[in-house]
């Protein structure tokens, strides 16, 4: 809380950082006792796949686009960029199903919730634009496919997906960005909230809802 | 390992996938058997998390 | 604050946990998943390397397959092509996709402007250096009124796909008719694409540097090379192609909903699927954004009892 003579807007700032995130909320050591299935560990490996994701991304950004097509190692790097992704597709979407049916959106989680629900469209987004930017014939197929939905959209007047140069820089700097800034919005998230507790299934409140 | 066998699995060998896709085909629907081994995994996964008893945590505390 | 004045909703509200805690090490779990996924990558890189199709080139194109590549030239220049007739964001030759009478494309309007018969044929085959073939039919073409080129244009078209047309050398042969210089700046333009020119210059066009292949990649995909090539690994539209990837590796299995609403009746065959379908996956987006707000949808996870084998120590301990 501010008080009438904190007029430190710094001070302000770090108070209410360390309110809504003490550390051992934002690095917990404990877990209420019902956090006890295998399905807890898929947001973990989301984040994981995408840490391998995002390196292999940096290595292939260092010998540029073209690099992975003449270059065995460069091809090695291709792959486990390839399959560090369907990994992060594979992870989000078993993440997903297990929050649908837990309702963790439930207890003020709404956000937590469409976070995800934004993190995985952005994603398919990153994905999409770096299947463009291969140089390669998926690369020509998939842009002169996707320009058609894109063109309908009206979107097509700013987003050319014919355009490589365009595609590699929203595929390596903005939605990387993106995807980044809201998964870790959505993980603070999950952190100030808490993991959503099992359906309370005394009949008093079963009664309530109805 | 030889610097010949390096180059090869970098490039990629054990199991080619060079080579056209077969493909379940059923009415309209029509899906490559890669894709659906995939999804075949995220629900078998899905299952697994979710029937696998989760270790270390008969009593809270107990681990 | 509304939340103590709002009615319990079992599927929207929770009361704050009073239990028990169990020890837990979230720096471990980031850990070993790291590990998991680090070995998994090398693994599934090492037993599965990861597909490489090359890019295909217009010397390709022209080389394998020159009646198609004549054919296309001639729609270019007929205003039948897929380019010349497609509309925004390239030219106004249509509206493009509408859904209850608007054109989002329409609205937004040409931005990428594009001249199929100019840029993709007329322009690089007047660039030939000391041609004077090539010159010549250029400036025949050009000083002709717009019906006489729509005809000469027209007439090659008609000529070039039909079963007459046929290739000696790499040279396209059609049964004598009125062309105008139409036959000739086609040739050129075969023979310039057959020797690779055209694809730098096609490329250049504009400029020394450049990263843009709207125009190569539009011209090339309105020819039935590029479709056939991929046709052949299922990547077309109709054939669930958006989720499927050259030779046998998994594709974006992610997009199977989006690419299944190409396939279904109706949408299969409507002139306006680009959109209908866009819209379609907008409005799906949104209801699973939203689902937390929606009565019915939200109470699912709680009719379909999932969350009773998830949390099956909980209930049983308590």
């Amino acid at each position: 809380m501010t008080t009438a003579t904190d007029k430190n807007w710094t001070r302000s700032l770090r108070k209410a950082g360390e309110a809504a995130f003490p550390p051992e909320r934002l690095l917990p050591d404990s877990q209420p006792s019902y956090v006890a299935s295998w399905i807890y560990v898929f947001g973990a490996l989301t984040m994981a796949a995408l840490g391998v994701v995002t390196a292999t991304g940096l290595v292939l950004a260092v010998m540029g686009p073209t690099w992975w097509h003449h270059s065995s190692t460069g091809h090695f790097i291709n792959s486990m960029h390839l399959w560090s992704v369907e990994l992060f597709f594979f992870a989000m979407v078993v993440h997903l199903w297990g929050k649908f049916f837990m309702a963790a959106w439930r207890g003020n989680r709404t956000l937590t919730w469409i976070t995800g629900v934004v993190s995985f469209v952005v994603s398919i987004g990153t994905a999409f634009t770096g299947y463009l930017s291969q140089t390669n014939f998926d690369s020509q197929w998939i842009a002169t496919q996707a320009k058609d939905g894109i063109n309908s959209t009206g979107g097509g007047a700013v987003f050319n997906v014919l355009n490589f140069g365009q595609m590699l820089m929203w595929h390596i700097t903005l939605l990387p960005i993106g995807v980044g800034a809201i998964v870790v919005f959505h993980v603070l998230l999950v952190r100030r909230r808490g993991v959503v507790p099992p359906f309370d299934l005394s009949p008093v409140k079963e009664e309530v809802a109805q | 390992m030889s610097a010949g066998v390096l180059e090869a699995v970098r490039w990629g060998a054990v199991v080619p996938l060079d080579h056209p896709n077969h493909f379940l085909t059923w009415g309209w629907l029509s899906i490559s058997y890669s894709n659906l081994i995939v999804i075949g995994l995220m629900v078998v996964t899905f299952l697994g998390a979710i029937l696998i008893p989760f270790p270390g945590h008969k009593k809270s505390g107990a681990k | 604050m509304t939340k103590s004045s709002r009615r319990f909703n079992i599927d929207r509200d929770v009361a704050p946990w009073t239990g028990a805690s169990r020890p837990y090490d979230i720096a471990k779990e980031v850990a070993i998943c790291f590990l998991v996924i680090g070995l998994l990558t090398v693994g599934l890189s090492v037993l599965f390397s990861s597909p490489d199709d090359p890019a295909v080139t217009l010397k390709q194109w022209a080389v394998s397959t020159p009646i198609d590549f004549a054919t296309t030239a001639a729609t270019e220049l007929d205003g039948t092509g897929g380019t010349a007739g497609y509309g925004p964001p390239y030219n106004t030759a249509a509206d493009g996709p509408k859904v209850l009478g608007i054109s989002p494309a329409k609205i937004a309007g040409v931005h990428i402007p594009v001249d199929a018969a100019k840029d993709f044929v007329l322009s690089p085959v007047a660039a030939l250096p000391e041609n004077p073939v090539a010159s010549q039919a250029i400036a025949t073409y050009e000083a002709a009124s717009v019906a006489q080129r729509q005809s000469w244009a027209a007439n090659y078209d008609a000529a070039v796909t039909a079963s007459t047309a046929s290739t000696s050398g790499g040279k396209v042969i059609v049964v004598p008719g009125d062309y105008g210089p139409v036959s000739t700046i086609v040739d050129q333009l075969v023979a310039m694409a057959q020797s690779g020119a055209l694809d730098t210059t096609m490329l250049t066009q504009q400029r020394f540097f450049s990263t843009d292949f709207t125009k190569p990649l539009l011209f090339i995909s309105d020819g039935s090379f590029l479709a056939n090539k991929a046709a052949i690994d299922h990547l077309q539209g109709d054939q669930w192609g958006m989720m499927n990837e050259t030779g046998s590796w998994p594709g974006q299995a992610w997009l199977w909903l989006y690419t299944m609403w190409y396939q279904v009746p109706g949408l299969s065959t409507s002139d306006n699927a680009d959109l209908q379908v866009f819209l379609i996956i907008i409005g799906l987006t949104l209801l699973l954004a939203f689902l937390p707000f929606i009565p019915g949808l939200r109470s699912i996870p709680r009719w379909t009892r999932v969350y009773k084998v998830i949390w099956k120590d909980h209930y049983r301990n308590t």
